[in-house]
């Protein structure tokens, strides 16, 4: 057994680091019963989306042997947003998933806020997904986007942990 | 790899980020791209993405165009015909080698010039202030 590899999510989360994302409850003892009902949403709008994605306690943790920065990055979501369209967004990126277009709405007047994310597999692929929320606290989101240029394009790409202080 | 020129990259981010941009970057080029890690025996390609999380272990990678390519140069190995089919990525503390076979073709410039501005991003150098979700 490697005496490395954590036995339960709240050991996932504070071998990687973030234990905010436990201590930012109130009450801080039910936050892992929090944590896990939001990965269970994200299970099931996966399926609902008929994708064989599992966010189980125990799948991130064998992800996390192999991908250790990219549960860290999951982490800090499922410490920003409790939307399980976002969370599966966000792993679908770490699948490879390139992102095709970002849209968002804002309008205090109105009260609106909507932010679209489309992403897509492969040039070859055409089928685009989309995920929408109108929960404006997951702009925040937006800043774990990996932001470049190629060829003097604009690029988001990848989803990264932040580098919290 | 013919004869490939070494392009050394500054980085904040830690090695496995760095790898996972490197291999993200690949996969717009090369669509169908198969990663090797160099500093295996096994010989084994794996595809970038296509359902697996993007590989973030190695730190020694040869990325080839696609799975046919990969073969050729396991049965022909650094042959001319083979050029620019082929990339090999090494992750160091603070910075990440490209090593291309001719800097000067455009495919080679668009993923240079794509790595250059994927590295120094600011998510990799600066502390942020976080907020988290009410419970």
């Amino acid at each position: 057994m490697n005496t490395n590899q954590p036995n339960d999510l709240e050991q996932l989360i504070r071998m990687c680091g973030e234990e905010w994302v436990i201590d930012c409850f109130h009450p801080k003892d039910e936050s892992i019963m929090h944590l896990r009902q939001a990965l269970d949403a994200a299970t099931a709008e996966a399926k609902q989306r008929g994708l064989a994605l599992d966010f189980s306690e125990g799948s991130l943790i064998a992800s996390y042997e192999k991908h250790s920065a990219q549960v860290n990055a999951f982490l800090q979501a499922l410490g920003t947003t409790r939307n399980p369209v976002m969370l599966v967004m966000v792993w679908r990126i770490f699948q490879g998933y390139q992102i095709s277009r970002v849209s968002m709405q804002y309008d205090e007047a109105q009260a609106v806020f909507r932010l679209e994310i489309v992403l897509h597999n492969s040039p070859y692929d055409t089928q685009e997904e989309i995920y929408e929320s109108t929960d404006i606290g997951d702009a925040v989101l937006l800043r774990h986007f990996g932001i470049m240029t190629m060829d003097n394009k604009p690029i988001f790409d990848g989803f990264y942990a932040l580098k919290l202080g | 790899m013919i004869g490939g020129v070494d392009i050394v990259i500054p980085t904040g981010a830690d090695r496995r980020n760095a790898m996972v941009v490197s291999l993200r970057l690949i996969k717009r080029i090369w669509p169908d791209a198969v990663v090797e890690d160099a500093d295996s025996d096994s010989g084994d390609k794996t595809a970038i993405g296509g359902g697996a999380l993007i590989p973030e272990m190695m730190t020694d990678a040869f990325v080839y165009q696609n799975s046919e390519m990969a073969l050729k140069w396991d049965e022909l190995g650094a042959e001319p015909e083979l050029a620019d089919t082929m990339i090999h990525i090494l992750v160091r503390n603070e910075e990440v080698t490209v090593v291309v076979d001719d800097p000067e073709l455009e495919s080679a410039q668009k993923f240079i010039s794509g790595m250059r501005s994927a590295l120094r991003m600011n998510i990799f150098a600066m502390a942020t202030p976080h907020r988290g979700a009410a419970a």
